[in-house]
């Protein structure tokens, strides 16, 4: 064959330039692509891809380690009954009616349903997604998505959720969580006070797909690794808060009561050890509760707190130096001195009766007097640097002020009522940490929850450090009324039933009517105690209070439905709860007996030799 | 000749790029299982920490007791005692105080005055000692 155009040279010198020139070209080409040196948008958009990743919220531990709330995920099962209608290995085969009914069998047998339900979900013939159930149980989920059991038809959907292993310990303190699985946002409590320290930061992946779908990591432009929330612990002793709930919730159907509350507190270092209400609700089913069992009465339940603002009244009169312990007062209630005097209920004192025994006795007409004489600024000044009145300041949302009018505005009536607790009002918190302010020699400490905040790496963001917030009175004042109070728990005193055998406890009783109308209740009452034990060398204080105990004045009516007669007083309705709730917090923080040779009663389970 | 190592560099480079990505798009599927497994046993740890917490919570346990009819109280400060190294009861505890004072009472009935202050130097006798099997006998 003989070539006409070009000849043999020629030829032989451009087919390697040809083909030089292609290979130049896609060396060229790639360089380019490798090295992002396209201006033109490439890949296309629908390649790319933007993926959000959550952070996990961080947990909430108790001071001993339990585990008060956490984020898990489980699965969400769904069924899309049109995929199980063909043999999934032999995709234009009808399913037979055997294997059908052994996909059902074992479709229920590893989510533990019923399996009428699976084999309805199997029949629904025109929805796709049928939900089936949720569980977290990992052996049951492998089983399920193991591509030798052919169950393509299940939907899985793997959600997140908050969880509450102690179910309705500590609710309202906590709080709870959205339900949206998602962006879970606190809604109330420590979950909503914290939030920006529980919730995680999102990461973000932003990368591209090829034509399959199948991510190219090379081309990840974004990398930002989702970071977990921070770890909060807590100073709540999760043992001392169960007993007391407990406690609290036997108290409360022991004496018919409508609502409960009680704090365990640190004397020494303003640590919150229990905060209870009672009834409280499951933070995880938060919306099936009313907002009523919502409520944290310890920090938001205004309300008069009674003879329990005597001890305050006896710190402010012997801080100012008018009276001393063993002053003697007299116990006229128609004295022309006073302006209508509180009475004591039919009670007849002596003549005279000292500071002292008037604490001990609880008498209205005395602490009148003393709050009479020393006038409503002064008292009203030290109701303020005591802290009640004003927010105390703990960690918590929803805390309230308490309602203690100006002096300005105090009739001479309110001048004997408040030092006896009536007319003015506080929480139960602000009481707890007055107490605790008497407790530990005239410190009025902040009272706190939260003991740290942990990041996911183990970096501690923050650490409680001991606020002292003022000093409401002398430190000898402090020691003069604990030595006052401890009358309150022993014979002839209002609290009997709240003595501690081996253990000397200063307390006090309050039974304060409720608001009704313009008027008081002559049936509703506040029956609380609050003590600080041991007294000699004070550790712990502990409050209680119970909103209306059923009222009862007859024999007859006690003995029908069993609560004792007088069980709207604070003696005897709230002092025995707090006996039980302070010996097992003794018992849990090791605090010894500081009068073992006072022995009240001998039980018969006590040690024996 | 100039061409001809041209073309086989150009073929080598070819070989490399098809190699080295072959190798990147295999690195890759193992980053991906990797993160994948990592991701799974990220959530199995949740799962498995989350029942944990459940089964050992306060609530769980007690009612578990209770099933089996084992209805456990904290015991009292009064059956309590704590003891030093060297065995002797620490000081101020009601148990201790409990005990002293059955044996006063004990030792007006059936003990002479140096059985006593034997008893108190013990202050705790160990179950079948010589002296606790008196103070039984007592009591009985």
């Amino acid at each position: 064959m003989k070539f006409t155009g070009l000849n043999d040279k020629l030829r032989f010198a451009l087919a390697p330039i040809g083909i030089g020139s292609f290979a130049l070209i896609v060396v060229v080409r790639l360089v380019y692509l490798h090295l992002d040196l396209v201006t033109t948008k490439l890949p296309p958009p629908n390649y790319g891809f933007n993926r959000v990743t959550q952070g996990q919220r961080g947990s909430i531990y108790s001071a001993d380690g339990q585990t008060l709330a956490r984020t898990t995920s489980r699965w969400e099962y769904r069924l899309d009954p049109r995929r199980a209608t063909f043999d999934p290995r032999h995709p234009n085969r009808p399913l037979s009616s055997d294997k059908r009914m052994a996909k059902i069998r074992f479709v229920a047998e590893q989510l533990h349903l019923d399996e009428r339900k699976v084999m309805d979900a199997y029949a629904e013939p025109k929805s796709r997604y049928v939900y089936l159930t949720e569980s977290d149980d990992s052996d049951a989920h492998r089983e399920l998505v193991d591509p030798k059991r052919g169950i393509t038809e299940l939907v899985i959907v793997d959600k997140p959720r908050r969880i509450y292993p102690q179910k309705h310990l500590l609710s309202q303190v906590l709080g709870f969580v959205s339900r949206d699985p998602t962006n879970s946002v606190g809604g109330a409590g420590l979950e909503l006070k914290y939030e920006k320290y529980l919730k995680g930061t999102p990461g973000q992946v932003h990368g591209t797909k090829d034509a399959m779908g199948r991510e190219d990591r090379s081309r990840r432009d974004l990398d930002i690794d989702a970071k977990n929330g921070c770890d909060v612990y807590l100073t709540i002793n999760s043992n001392i808060q169960f007993e007391t709930e407990r406690i609290l919730m036997e108290g409360l159907a022991e004496h018919r009561a409508e609502r409960a509350w009680a704090i365990v507190m640190s004397v020494k270092t303003g640590a919150v050890l229990a905060m209870v209400t009672v009834p409280g609700y499951q933070p995880e089913t938060f919306n099936k509760s009313s907002d009523d069992v919502r409520i944290n009465r310890a920090i938001s339940e205004v309300y008069e707190p009674g003879s329990v603002m005597k001890t305050i009244t006896a710190c402010a009169v012997l801080n100012e130096g008018r009276v001393g312990p063993d002053t003697m007062i007299n116990t006229a209630k128609n004295d022309p001195n006073y302006y209508r005097l509180p009475g004591d209920a039919g009670h007849k004192w002596e003549e005279t009766m000292s500071v002292r025994e008037a604490l001990v006795h609880s008498s209205n007409i005395v602490f009148g007097k003393l709050g009479y004489d020393l006038g409503p600024t002064r008292l009203y000044n030290y109701m303020q640097s005591f802290g009640l009145g004003r927010k105390t300041g703990i960690e918590l949302p929803g805390e309230e002020i308490g309602l203690i009018p100006a002096p300005q505005k105090w009739d001479k009536v309110k001048w004997s009522r408040a030092p006896i607790g009536q007319g003015v009002a506080v929480t139960a918190l602000q009481l707890a940490t007055a107490y605790a302010c008497i407790g530990n020699g005239g410190e009025l400490l902040r009272p706190y929850l939260v003991e740290k905040i942990v990041q996911a790496d183990g970096e501690v963001v923050y650490s409680h450090k001991k606020e002292v917030v003022g000093n409401p009175v002398r430190p000898q004042v402090t020691r003069q009324v604990l030595s006052m109070m401890t009358g309150v728990a022993k014979k002839g005193g209002t609290a009997k039933r709240a003595a501690i055998a081996g253990y000397s406890v200063a307390g006090k009783t309050g039974t304060a009517q409720m608001k009704e109308g313009r008027g008081y209740s002559s049936t509703n009452y506040h029956a609380s105690f609050i003590g600080i034990l041991p007294a000699t060398n004070p550790e712990i204080v502990v409050l209680v209070t119970y909103q209306k105990p059923y009222y009862c004045r007859s024999r007859e009516t006690s003995e029908a439905i069993g609560v004792p007669i007088f069980n709207h007083q604070g003696g005897l309705c709230a002092a025995p709860t707090f006996k039980r709730i302070a010996e097992i917090t003794l018992r849990y923080l090791q605090i010894g007996p500081d009068i073992p040779d006072e022995m009240p009663d001998e039980d018969e389970d006590a040690f024996m030799l | 000749m100039g061409v001809i190592a041209l073309i086989i560099c150009v073929f080598l480079v070819g070989i490399a790029y098809w190699t080295f990505d072959a190798r990147c798009v295999a690195i890759q599927h193992e980053i991906g299982k990797a993160e994948k497994v990592t991701r799974e046993l990220n959530k199995d740890l949740q799962r498995e920490t989350a029942t944990w917490s459940m089964m050992t919570s306060l609530g769980k346990l007690d009612e578990r007791l209770n099933r089996h009819g084992l209805e456990m109280q904290v015991q009292k400060v009064e059956q309590i005692v704590n003891m030093n190294r060297d065995g002797r009861p620490k000081p101020n505890q009601l148990s201790v105080a409990r005990a002293r004072n059955r044996m006063r009472n004990i030792s007006n009935v059936a003990f002479s005055k140096d059985d006593v202050s034997q008893s108190m130097r013990t202050m705790l006798p160990l179950r079948g000692t010589k002296s606790a099997a008196k103070g039984r006998a007592v009591q009985r």
